[in-house]
């Protein structure tokens, strides 16, 4: 049996039923994990020697009859969500050697579930970037082609399932982060609804905006690991009432909506293609399709980045070399350790943004930017429910184009952030969107994106299945990773 | 009121900021800081071309409400020691930091 072409839901089946030993999954993706990652720099940990004890763990369980939906599942996770006893250093220089104390709520439902934690992955510092280039690890390669990014913020995770580094693994979503690297790295991801996962554990960039998601080869595991995540935490007081339930439905009947601001100036023409092909197969199995305008699409990505810069000034505040990660020098007056350590310890990019942060929630500034970008997100999210009461679902490519060679972008900040420009939306209005692979652009992946109303991962998920029964694309593996 | 596109990120401002944030940069970082900064922000300044007015501001879009519980301290608590097993510095169960006063 080849167990590294097995999907989550099929180790789980299999080890439950004793046909297959917990140890002899982890072995087979450990084994692939060390011999990959040299060249791909998909993990920042491979966390081996846990891997291993958890396995024989849970074959001691299993002989006193335990049975989990995720028993013996190998899963990769990014780096910036806590796992107690593994380091977890959000890829920063900052946070180097911190190994938390506790789970986070989702490790803590994946292990109830007899998931196995394989390493933790590649990101950008914090979470911050489109491309994990901007890691104190160095850059994730893309299995696809070792010189293109593997997009991010979760790019380790991505290129971690494209190369079959781990059959699934969990990202986060603040911009795009998820959604990204799925479309970059030919799997599905979902950003799932604002509320409907625990943040718990989760180290925090931008409070408003991010969500935990699963990252996965079919449609299937996405839902399997949404099942196991989601609903209620005391631990996260800004959760929603959130069931979740998926029973595969074909998409008759679904009206999709198609803003022309997602495929105008800016986005690849091949990109703008390939997803008018996904569209026009949901429209081959029964659903309608209309053009439409988000007129003010045009000031999302603005709105995002004010929004994400000013929260992360807060939230990084935290840093200061006194309580984890690196130290500070106590011989020093505490505002010139502070900013000694917060000045080494951070990289380029997550500076800029605290300062960008700390200026646009600064007297004399906070009305005009931070302020603004509020009530401008609560027009856009207005403005994104009208067109979900007219239409099941919205979309739009992914990334408006493919992925780029490591170090085109990365020198001009600004050009990094057009990445984002087409995921971002979901984040401000807070509903749902999943990326599914769409074909290819002279051998890269690109994907197309979906967007529903709050709590219909459901048909997010249909509509996503829909495609992966229509196309071989999900099922090509790359040859790096052969 | 002046308008965004005209609004700078002065050497003075960036210091004033880095001292606000508490990060200390190296000179050459301040230079390059005053560069992509100012490029950043003249592109956030699309959104003057928007009149939001008395729009209730989304902090958060759910619409989310406070959540209370009792004041009781329930399930699982760290030990003592496990709090503070990543400080860098500590000393008789407590944490060390720079002198404040």
């Amino acid at each position: 049996m080849d167990v590294l072409s097995l999907s989550a839901r099929q180790i789980a089946e299999l080890v439950s039923s004793g046909a297959l030993c917990p140890t002899d999954v982890v072995e087979a993706y450990l084994e692939r994990a060390k011999r990959l990652n040299p060249k791909i720099n998909a993990f920042i940990t491979i966390a081996e020697e846990r891997a291993r004890r958890s396995a024989e763990e849970l074959e001691r369980s299993l002989k006193k009859g335990f049975r989990g939906k995720l028993a013996g599942v190998p899963i990769a996770v990014k780096d910036v969500i806590s796992t107690m006893g593994i380091e977890t250093t959000c890829a920063s220089r900052i946070l180097k050697g911190y190994t938390p104390p506790y789970d986070a709520t989702v490790i803590r439902r994946l292990k109830a579930e007899g998931a196995i934690i394989i390493g933790k992955t590649n990101m950008d510092e914090f979470a911050m970037g489109s491309s994990t280039e901007l890691s104190a690890f160095g850059p994730t390669r893309n299995p696809w082609s070792l010189d293109r990014v593997a997009g991010g913020s979760s790019g380790g995770s991505g290129a971690a399932v494209a190369a079959r580094m781990a059959p699934v693994a969990l990202g986060s979503d603040t911009g795009g982060s998820i959604r990204c690297p799925a479309a970059f790295c030919n799997v599905v991801g979902l950003k799932p609804t604002y509320g409907a996962v625990s943040r718990y554990g989760l180290i925090s960039y931008a409070c408003s905006l991010e969500q935990i998601g699963p990252m996965t080869i079919g449609v299937e595991d996405c839902a399997l690991l949404m099942e196991v995540m989601s609903g209620r935490d005391g631990f996260d007081s800004t959760m929603i009432d959130y069931k979740f339930e998926w029973s595969p439905s074909d998409v008759r009947g679904l009206r999709v909506a198609v803003p022309k601001e997602f495929f105008g100036e800016g986005t690849d023409e091949r990109v703008a293609e390939r997803v008018w092909d996904v569209i026009k197969l949901l429209e081959s199995r029964g659903a309608t399709y209309e053009e439409v305008s988000i007129p003010l699409a045009r000031y999302s990505l603005a709105c995002y980045y004010i929004i994400a810069m000013s929260e992360a000034s807060s939230n990084l505040a935290r840093y200061d070399g006194v309580r984890y990660g690196m130290s500070c020098e106590l011989s020093l007056p505490w505002h010139e350790a502070f900013s000694k350590v917060r000045g080494e310890g951070f990289g380029t990019e997550v500076k800029r943004r605290i300062i960008l942060g700390c200026f646009a929630l600064s007297a004399g500034y906070y009305g005009r930017y931070y302020l603004k970008a509020l009530k401008l997100r609560a027009m856009i999210r207005d403005q994104v429910l009208s067109v979900l009461k007219r239409f099941d679902a919205i979309a739009t490519p992914t990334t408006p184009f493919p992925p780029f060679r490591i170090g085109e972008r990365v020198e001009d900040p600004l050009s990094l952030y057009m990445a984002d420009v087409d995921t971002v939306m979901a984040n401000l209005a807070g509903v749902p969107a999943i990326s599914v692979p769409a074909g290819f652009v002279d051998g890269l992946p690109i994907g197309a994106q979906f967007m529903a109303g709050y709590c219909r991962e459901d048909l997010l998920l249909s509509i996503a299945k829909c495609v992966q029964e229509e196309t071989t694309f999900h099922l090509k593996v790359p040859s790096e990773a052969r | 009121m002046e308008k965004s596109s005209e609004i700078r990120i002065t050497p003075e401002l960036l210091d004033h900021l880095c001292e606000l944030a508490k990060l200390k940069l190296t000179e050459d970082e301040k230079k390059a800081f005053l560069r992509d900064l100012n490029r950043i922000l003249e592109y956030f300044s699309v959104i003057d071309e928007i009149e939001v007015g008395d729009v209730e501001p989304a902090f958060h879009v759910l619409g989310l409400s406070n959540v209370m519980r009792d004041d009781e301290v329930g399930g699982e608590r760290l030990a003592h020691e496990e709090a503070l097993e990543n400080a860098p510095h500590g000393e008789e169960g407590y944490i060390k930091a720079p002198r404040m006063v």
